[in-house]
Formats: structure tokens, sequence, C-alpha cells
């Protein structure tokens, strides 16, 4: 009867869907442009306390996706104090997920996660136009990006944030703390030419330069544009009479992870067969983005690739991850293999098929992401300007034109734009610009 | 061997139901507690700051100069207070407290500050419509302040492993209006270390 009672308690414990499968509905409604219906499906989803990180990451997004953005600090300054309590190893959950699975287990968030929850808290900050605040959040990003350096030696590669760099020193440099952001767009450019020298983004180039230019750095300056081919001259780099217009398109969403069963041979002799997660990238026909601002058209440049960080990192926990889940595996067989001596064909039977029931994968991460970041940023002499943001297909097909408001820019000031695009399932419906 | 296999699972999994009740109990301590639980900025480090900038400001000799030069109280404007740590800090709270301890000492007299004044002025204009003659207060009457009081938080955060080092620095200044003197500079330093468990 005990061992009965057993099976069922794990039977019971798998009963509900995995993580990834219940998103569904808020995919649907991302994609419709209701992420306050969605906000809602995400509130009314029970939330269990191993999970507790990710709802309250995914309702932070949804929050600043319905423009709460203060609402969205709120939770995600509770999401912060979370992710710094679970840094801690909780025993009673490592031996549930050596007995049962993954899922037992809280979500502590991945690295590249915990530094995304700072910047987006920082654009929420900089929607409010409180950027002290903002600068906090930046220090925050900074120091998180220090420790994990410090503890690379743990079973990390993520140690820089090219995109967190960069949006660290637009926030220093609009507190005219010159040398801070230019230490800041330095670490992002090396970030974003150690992974792929074709990837820096054209505005970074004039960044460098001007802060470079600024600080009376004349042989960065010099090798700056040697290295980028490019000439500007002190005028065109100056500021003074001009403004900012700054646009960021969240494209997109993260990645999702699938079950996948692999056999792996143990050392037991026996194939043993364990439940693996795998990233499932979205599809998205977006090729490229253009920021259409009075007369002038700028292709938006991508910033951030959540989908390969997100691989990335599931990639360095695989280890570790493979041995856990065959020391499960092996753990699950030997108690079916006890009870079937002890209680008869039955018993292990039942406890077998408990064993398959619970064996599934951890398919958590933090699914209202964006794939990927692309950003436009343009100086512009004082004015008016209309403006609008146009996606292209491929071939150039265009896909949809999200309006932006008419920008009035006035001398020094800095206006920050941001813009969520989720692939519809519908075509979408094509205007003419005006 | 099952048995004792099967024991281990229960209690585990009877401890992870347990864990789920938890009753809410409140309990009403004095505001001069120390009660450090994040290790964030906290009621503590904002008393700390206004008890010091109070002592200090009260004792120096800009204050006595002032009253001896001028025959009358000094008149003090809040600027702003630049939060520039890696918290976000409410600055207002040891600001208050200075403010009302420098007012109820009876030397030194505030003004509101710019956003405050706005709402005086809203009302002052809706007297001027709705109330009685002899109860209005006319514009063109307020007070002109001496000194600005600015100021700025730092911070230096360090850690390593599970020690965590944090130190703040509150740097509170007053400026003269009249000519941008710097006529007293106050400042607060904070340091803690943290530990934290590696297990929770």
């Amino acid at each position: 009867m005990k061992n009965i009672c057993l099976c069922l308690l794990l039977v019971g414990f798998s009963g509900c869907a995995s993580y990834s499968n219940s998103f569904q509905r808020v995919e649907f409604l991302l994609s419709q442009q209701q992420p306050e219906e969605a906000l809602v499906e995400v509130e009314k989803r029970a939330n269990s306390s191993s999970d507790k990180l990710l709802y309250l990451m995914d309702k932070a997004m949804l929050q600043r996706m319905s423009g709460q953005y203060e609402a969205s600090n709120t939770t995600f300054e509770a999401a912060k104090k979370l992710g710094d309590k679970l840094t801690a190893t909780s025993i009673l959950e490592q031996a549930g997920a050596i007995t049962l699975n993954d899922s037992i287990m809280s979500y502590e968030g991945e690295d590249f996660e915990r530094v995304a929850v700072h910047m987006y808290s920082a654009l929420n900050y900089i929607a409010l136009n409180q950027w002290d605040e903002a600068r906090v959040e930046a220090l925050q990003a900074d120091f998180l990006l220090q420790k994990l350096r410090e503890d690379a030696d743990k079973d990390t590669v993520f140690a820089e944030d090219a995109f967190a760099r960069y949006l660290m020193g637009m926030i220093y440099e609009h507190g005219q703390e010159w040398s801070d952001a230019m230490i800041s767009y330095r670490k992002a450019l090396l970030s974003y030419q150690t992974r792929n020298k074709s990837e820096v983004p054209t505005f970074l180039k004039y960044d460098v330069l001007r802060m470079a230019t600024r600080l009376g750095l004349i042989d960065e300056v010099s090798r700056y544009k040697q290295e980028f081919g490019i000439s500007p001259s002190t005028s065109d780099l100056s500021m003074r009479d001009k403004g900012e217009v700054i646009v960021l398109l969240h494209h997109s969403l993260s990645p999702i992870k699938r079950d996948e069963n692999v056999f792996v041979l143990g050392d037991d002799g026996i194939e043993h067969r364990i439940a693996f997660p795998v990233f499932e990238s979205r599809s998205s026909p977006m090729a490229y983005a253009q920021l259409v601002i009075g007369d002038e058209r700028i292709n938006l440049d991508k910033v951030n690739d959540f989908d390969v960080a997100a691989r990335e990192s599931l990639e360095t926990h695989k280890p570790a991850m493979m041995a856990r889940l065959l020391a499960r595996a092996i753990v699950k067989h030997n108690m079916a293999e006890a009870m079937r001596k002890e209680s008869g064909e039955l018993a292990g039977f039942m406890m077998n098929m408990a064993a398959m029931a619970t064996e599934t994968a951890d398919t958590r991460s933090w699914l209202t992401l964006p794939k990927d970041i692309y950003l436009a940023r343009v100086a512009l002499p004082e004015g008016k300007y209309p403006a609008s943001l146009q996606l292209f297909g491929a071939n150039e097909m265009p896909l949809a034109i999200l309006p932006l408001p008419e920008v009035e820019v006035v001398r020094g000031g800095k206006y920050v734009f941001e813009k969520i695009w989720v692939k519809s399932p519908l075509p979408a419906v094509v205007t003419k610009p005006q | 061997m099952l048995n004792k296999m099967m024991q281990i699972v229960m209690v585990g999994l009877l401890m992870v139901g347990l864990s789920a009740c938890k009753s809410t109990t409140v309990s009403r301590v004095d505001t001069d507690t120390v009660q450090d639980l994040s290790g964030n900025w906290n009621d503590t480090d904002s008393r700390l700051v206004s008890s010091r900038m109070v002592a200090d400001l009260m004792t120096q000799s800009w204050l006595g100069k002032y009253q001896v030069a001028n025959g009358k109280n000094p008149v003090v404007i809040v600027g702003e207070v630049r939060n520039l740590s890696h918290e976000h800090i409410n600055t207002r709270t040891f600001i208050s407290d200075l403010e009302m301890a420098l007012i109820n000492s009876g030397e030194v007299e505030f003004v509101a500050s710019s956003q405050e004044r706005q709402d005086i002025r809203d009302e002052r204009a809706d007297q001027m419509d709705n109330a009685t003659l002899a109860t209005q207060n006319l514009a063109g009457k307020e007070l002109g302040a001496d000194y600005m009081l600015k100021g700025q938080i730092n911070s230096i955060f360090d850690a390593a492993k599970d020690t965590q080092v944090k130190y703040y620095q509150v740097d509170l200044t007053l400026i003269s209006l009249a000519d941008n003197r710097k006529v007293w500079i106050g400042q607060k330093k904070i340091k803690k270390v943290l530990e934290s468990g590696m297990f929770r």
C-alpha cells in the first residue's frame, strides 16, 4: 500500500504540463499586440514556488510591454531579490532533483537573463525619464558582470554582455560622465568584435569616435578611424546643436525549450532514457528593419541576440546536467528493481511507470524575452520629424510599419522609443507610408 | 534498502509540503532598532546620515557667521540630492529628517522646494478668485533663499566568493545663492560587510 502511495505521489508531481507548453496563449496574445491580456494570462497561471522567479520576470516584461513601467520595476526588484536568494544551493531541492526531475529545483535564472533584468529595468527608468535611476541599474549590471567574471571558473562562459555595456555607455553619456561612457563603449566594442567583426553596430563606431574625440584621445581616434574605415569630421561628431533619437526594436521571442529523449549507457551497463531540454528557435519573417525619420532612412543594427545567448547558456550546463540526469535515471531504475524484488512484478512495473512519467526535461526559460534587439541611433538638428519603423522580410518585402510619435528634437535632447514586434499568425496588413 | 530510500523521499516531500504554510506575524519595534535584512540601504543608514548631518550642520561656523553678519537666520532651500550609488535609494527620508531638526532648532529657516512651490502658487492663485479679501495671500511676497542644500550619494561595491563589501558615501553641500560659495560640506561614510550562506 505504501508503495502504491509513493507511485501516486510521484505521478502527481508530473501532473503539471511542462512550462514551455503553457506559454502558447501568451505568445498568441503578444502577436496580436495585446500585452495587457497576456499579463492577465500570466498572472492567473498558478505559479509554484520553484517557478517564482520566472513568473516575476515574465510579469515584469509584460507589464513594461503594457506601458506600466513603474509596476514593472517593482516586479523586477522582487525578481532581483529572489534571484540573489536563489544563488545559494538548496539541499532539499538537490535531493528532489536526484529522485524526481529537474523542474523541482527553483529556477535560478541564467546569467544572461540576470543581466537582462537590469537592462530592461534601466530601459523602464529611461522611459520614465529617470536617468539617475537608470544609472543605478547600469551600476548593478556592471557589478553583476564583474561578479560573473570572478566566478568564471564555474560552468559559465558568459562574462560580457555587449548590449548591456552599450546601454551603460549611453546612460553615462547622458549624465555627461564622459570617461565612464568611453570605458563602457570600449567594452561594448571589444565584446562585439570578439564575437564577430562584421557585427559591430554602425552607430557604435561613431559613438566611440565621438567620445574619444571629446576626451582628446588622439591616438585612439586615429586608430578607430583606420580600423572602421570612416573619417567623420569633428563637427560631424559634435552634438552641440543636435538632439538624439534612439529606437529599439524588440523582435520576436526567445527560443523555447522542448523535451528530447536520449538513451545513454550508464556505468551499470544499462541504457537509461533521459529527458533532455533542447532549444527551438522561433521563426520570424523579418530580415531587417529601417527607421524612417524626416527624409532619412536608417537601418537598425542587431545589438543583442537572446537566441544565441540562450543556446550558449544551455551548452555550458550540458555536462553537469547530463551527469545529473544519468544519476537520476540510475536511482529510479534501482528503486524499481528493489521494489520488484520486494513486492512483486506489479509493484516494480508501477514504480517503473512512475519513474518514466516523472522523467521530464526542465523546459523552463524566460520566454517573454525577445529573440533579439535591434537599435538605431541618430543625431538630428533641432526640428520636428515624423517617424516610423518599417520592417522588411526576405527580398525587401514590406512586412509591417510600426508608427512612432512625431519627434520634436531640441538641442541636447535624447528621445528613446521602444517597439515590440512578434510575428502574427495572420498576414500583416501593410499600408503605404504617407 | 527500499524502505530507507522511501523514508528519505517521504520526509523530503513532507518538508516540501510543509514549507508552503507560513502565517504572517507582525510585531512593532522602535524605529531606532537596527534590523539588517538584505544588507541593502535601509532605515538605519538613513538615520545615521541624518543624525550626523544635523549635528555637523548645527555646530559648524557658517551658521554663527551668517547670524552675526545679517542679524537674522539663514534661509535654506533643498536642491537635488543625486543618487549615484548602486542601489535605488530614497534620499527624501534623511533630507526630511534634516529639515525637521533644523526648523525645530529655530536657527535655520527653510523655503519650499521648486516642486512644492508650484502647488502653493496654484493655491494662491485660487485664493485670488475664491477667498475673501481679508484672508487672501498675495503673490510676490515669497521669501528668497540664501543657501541651497545639494548633495549626492556614491557607492563602491566589491565582492569575492560569498563576501561582499558595500561602501556608501553621502556628501551634502550648502552653497550660497549670492556668490556660489560653498559654506559647509557634510559627509557620512557607511561600510558594511555581507557574508552570504552557501545553502538555503
